[in-house]
């Protein structure tokens, strides 16, 4: 019951929050935030469950499989989370309060549709995660990209239309080519099922072929590497966070991305372990490229916000490469990368939407000074990049560190993405000295955010601070299930 | 239940005379209405009765789940269309006229749904089609109208012709005019007449294809559907098209399988072709209802998938399944699009898709109700577009075990869905992300946002819930093939 009420009271509270909408903005904002702090509530209840009782690596709070189409054998609602799902699952909670909180400043029109449609994605995203049925996880997945069309292309910036039609176009072809995939899967297995418990059981006896494996890893290399995304399918990702209005660049980079990386993870190592273990040297070279070309480009960017964007591919190359590794540092560093990357690149994006907003310019080479004229960001600019570059101040270092020591025990070679973060760290610290260390030039006067925003905005750095101390609170969920799926790939 | 939609029709004129200026304006629009829910009660309350048989057959028509599953699909779109009619008919005039037309394609589209004669299918066919015609140029002062019907009048009557001279053809060759009997006959043809065979499937495609809207007889379609009143364009997409798919599967499915003719794989060539130029056109159009029309096109190339494929099925007849079963979703989905255009037209006088900008603020349950059936045209879940090409794709997979163009059909008809958000996406950009040329907001007509509001709900509610209808469609396609084979044991 859990899991199905953390998916339809956010969306049932959307249609809700809309007709609030007639009393008055306070009202839908209160309700919305309402609803997304009982979601986290839940989601932290079914975390700290799961934290517990060490069962990472199987499926816990299961529902059905309750048949959808009784006619059609195998498309079930079925829901489940596990150590992968779990930390995502709870991360997309967080992230949608903090969402709610950032957007009072921040949005200002048409503020019921903003609010309806936040909980619709919170619901889908949601429902992504815990979804145990490959149709199932398709709906959800599909259903994400609705309210992030309206998103780009109402609240966004001077190129949202553009921005908008892109992104949905890219990510719908990348998907459509993955449902086939699915169907694939279901019909050339017997029994035909979409449900991915059995086919992943499927897989451990060897009842998937390994063409077939082959061919589905191809049809849902398109799906999952648009919304990582893996370079070259990376180019409607620039587009969409700059035009994004900050809060919405939270969800897309914290959360959209993490879909690529949650179906990598479940799909390919879960059902097409054959594939995943034989060809692991393609996904990890597609990982590296997205890495360096992430770091490289982003290296060149005068506007802050296209900067954060580009770090983020950066980043979720480290995903891959990790997921790949199949080991348990990798694996595990891997989740918890995408854990660690959705709070940090949600600060950062929050924080270049402030200063978007008080000095009217995102353009790293004329910001100046910002230690002085606004202090609180400016600080928080700084955490921010700290937790960005993966500096040992905060729990992305543990896990980039996790991935890099996966790949190197893997093949000595690898040890080349350790420039990764070299390069991170330096654009970062480019940054601060250009826009924060700087003198102000004179007549400046930005307002800086007011407190409560200050206080939110730490939220984002609760959890990485509190996982750098405690990794464990973490890893022990995530333990158990790389565990298993390392043991079905058949490494150690 | 042919009788009451005949018998009021009949009253609809009767009621033209005896009436006055007032009550002539709406009540046909209303008579019309309530036979047609009529009818799809009395067809639920006799049909899916217990002691329903399928044995049960008359020689002129099958009483059978296809044709019940057909003529429902055909009645709630003519339910949809008539109910839409009485207020937008206010503006043209005439109502009795319109109604009564509008009865009479509903009596030609149940009929043709159980027709199992061929020459039943061939009067059905015509009461189907001639009042289309007029219905098509009914706004006669306007010249695209008139165009619109003379072109489709002048097509249509052709594409009748071919017809009746495909069906002579199988007549010659099996002797019989009932299909079960024409079945038993070409089984034993002798190869010699092998040439008229292909004649005859050659013209039936080419008959059949035109009110289908298959590629290459789908020219007079964004013509038609432009030039006509909105709501019988829908009534054109969304019914009679359908009504045309129930008798093609009656010839090609039950028929064909006995002419030892390769026509499942001349289907999928003429699917890709269809879905192809179809969405491709439907990109670079600037109106509307042209988009629309083009988009039926595309979507017709989807079901043909179904047809193509559907000899490979294995455990469910999964091809034929999708068939049926898009039939509905499109029917639903298309009407709905074409009704809020029909609402638009009454408020707006362009109908340009620079128009439609900013409409989302203009008039908000019109242009939510169009996203919604946009999105399910497209094939976004969870509405009910989505399931019915899903199905129609599986059994494309499915068959690619058996036959190599299987896999491959699939993935064309895949990408092709997928590309075809483009220009559904296109008009939602319009409504929502663009500048309104002139702002304020606009009065809603209640009467066709009413309609709006129902076939949105079907589409969503039958996506959230689609498996009666998947259920049905299945049984209906297993009783069909069952059926037919039975009629000839090999």
């Amino acid at each position: 019951m859990l899991l199905s009420l953390m998916i339809f009271v956010p969306i049932i509270g959307a249609a809700v929050a809309y007709l609030l909408g007639k009393v008055g903005t306070k009202a839908v904002k209160g309700f919305t935030l309402a609803v997304s702090i009982i979601t986290l509530a839940l989601s932290l209840s079914v975390f700290a469950n799961i934290l517990q009782s060490g069962a990472g690596a199987n499926y816990s709070f299961v529902e059905g499989p309750i048949s959808w189409i009784p006619a059609f054998s195998g498309v079930d609602y079925y829901l489940g989370v596990d150590g992968l799902s779990a930390p995502l699952v709870l991360i997309s909670a967080l992230l949608t309060v903090l969402v709610v909180f950032g957007s009072f400043d921040l949005i200002t029109i048409r503020i019921k549709e903003y609010y309806a449609l936040i909980l619709i994605f919170e619901g889908a995203v949601i429902g992504v995660f815990s979804s145990l049925n490959l149709l199932l996880f398709y709906v959800f997945w599909e259903l994400v990209l609705i309210p992030m069309f309206f998103f780009i292309g109402i609240w966004g910036g001077p190129r949202r239309k553009y921005a908008a039609m892109k992104f949905i176009l890219f990510t719908y072809v990348g998907s459509a080519v993955m449902l086939l995939g699915f169907l694939g899967l279901y019909f050339f297995t017997s029994p035909s099922t979409f449900n991915i418990p059995d086919l992943a059981r499927m897989a451990l006896t060897g009842k998937i072929p390994s063409w077939l494996q082959g061919l589905v890893a191809i049809a849902t290399f398109a799906g999952f590497g648009v919304k990582l995304p893996v370079v070259p399918f990376h180019t409607w990702l620039p587009d969409a966070h700059v035009e994004a209005p900050a809060p919405i660049s939270v969800f897309l980079a914290g959360l959209m991305l993490k879909m690529g990386g949650y179906g990598f993870l479940r799909v390919n190592l879960q059902i097409l372990p054959e594939i995943s273990k034989q060809y692991a040297w393609v996904f990890i070279s597609f990982g590296i490229l997205t890495m360096f070309y992430g770091a490289l480009v982003a290296i060149v960017q005068k506007d802050f916000k296209r900067m954060i964007a580009l770090t983020s591919i950066n980043h979720m190359g480290f995903v891959l490469l990790g997921g790949f590794t199949g080991n348990l540092y990798g694996v595990s560093g891997a989740i918890f990368q995408m854990f660690n990357h959705a709070a940090a690149i949600g600060l950062l994006f929050m924080l270049s939407g402030y200063i978007h907003e008080q000095a009217g310019t995102r353009d790293v080479t004329i910001l100046r000074g910002l230690r002085f004229t606004m202090p609180r960001t400016a600080t928080l600019v700084i955490l921010a990049a700290l937790a960005g570059m993966g500096a040992p101040a905060f729990s992305s270092f543990l896990s980039e560190y996790m991935v890099i020591v996966g790949a190197i025990s893997l093949d000595p070679r690898y040890a080349i993405v350790v420039l990764v973060p070299g390069l991170t760290a330096g654009y970062f610290m480019w940054v601060i000295r250009r826009t924060v260390m700087s003198q102000p030039k004179e007549e400046v006067h930005h307002h800086d955010m007011n407190r409560f925003s200050a206080l939110t905005l730490s939220l984002y750095l609760i959890p990485l601070i509190l996982l750098l101390i405690f990794p464990s609170l973490l890893l022990n969920v995530v333990d158990p299930l790389s565990r298993s799926l390392i043991a079905a790939l058949g490494g150690a | 239940m042919t009788g009451i939609l005949a018998g009021a029709a009949l009253l609809i004129l009767v009621a033209e005379a005896v009436l006055g200026e007032k009550s002539r304006k709406t009540l046909p629009g209303y008579i019309a209405l309530a036979a047609i829910i009529a009818s799809i009660g009395l067809i639920l309350i006799t049909q899916i009765s217990p002691a329903y048989s399928l044995t049960a057959s008359h020689p002129v028509f099958r009483n059978d789940l296809i044709g019940v599953f057909f003529s429902i699909v055909v009645l709630i779109v003519s339910a949809l269309v008539a109910a839409a009619s009485i207020e937008y008919v206010k503006t043209i005039g005439n109502s009795a006229a319109y109604n009564a037309l509008l009865l009479f394609t509903a009596i030609g589209m149940v009929l043709l749904s159980f027709a199992a004669d061929l020459l039943m299918i061939i009067v059905a066919w015509e009461l189907m089609s001639l009042p289309t015609y007029m219905l098509t140029g009914f706004r006669k002062r306007d010249p695209d109208s008139t165009e619109a019907s003379v072109k489709y009048f002048i097509l249509g009557a052709f594409s009748s012709g071919v017809l009746l001279y495909a069906l002579s053809l199988v007549y010659l060759l099996a002797g019989s005019t009932n299909i079960a009997t024409a079945v038993t006959a070409l089984q034993k043809l002798a190869p010699e007449l092998n040439p008229i065979a292909i004649l005859a499937l050659a013209l039936l495609v080419a008959g059949f294809g035109l009110k289908m809207s298959v590629v290459p007889f789908h020219m007079w379609i964004p013509d038609a559907y432009e030039g006509a009143p909105p709501t019988v364009a829908a009534l054109l997409s969304s019914a009679t098209k359908k009504a045309a798919f129930a008798v093609a599967i009656r010839v090609f499915i039950v028929t064909l399988p006995f002419l030892q003719l390769e026509w499942s794989a001349i289907f999928a060539i003429l699917a890709v072709a269809t879905m192809t130029l179809g969405n491709v056109a439907a990109l670079t159009q600037r109106m509307l209802p042209r988009m629309l029309a083009y988009s039926s096109i595309a979507q017709a190339g989807y079901i043909l998938v179904g047809l193509a494929v559907s000899p490979y099925a294995q455990s469910t007849p999964m091809g034929l399944v999708g068939v049926l079963f898009h039939s509905f979703t499109h029917g639903v989905m298309q009407a709905a699009a074409f009704i809020a255009v029909a609402a638009v037209s009454l408020r707006l006088v362009k109908s340009n898709l620079d128009s439609y900008s900013g409409l989302g603020l203009r008039m908000p349950v019109t242009a939510f109700t169009l996203t919604i059936a946009l999105l399910g045209l497209a094939g976004v879940p969870p509405l009910n577009g989505f399931w019915s090409k899903l199905v129609l794709f599986s059994a494309a997979v499915e068959a690619g075990s058996t036959v190599w163009w299987g896999g491959w059909l699939a993935v064309i008809g895949i990408l092709n869905s997928a590309f075809s958000l483009g220009y559904y996406a296109w008009v939602i950009k319009r409504m929502y992300l663009d500048d309104p040329e002139e702002t304020g907001r606009l009065k809603e007509p209640m009467g066709l946002t009413g309609v709006l509001v129902a076939a949105a709900l079907i589409i969503i509610v039958t996506g959230l819930y689609p498996a009666p209808i998947y259920e049905f469609a299945k049984n209906a396609s297993a009783a069909l093939l069952s059926a037919s084979t039975a009629a000839a044991p090999r």
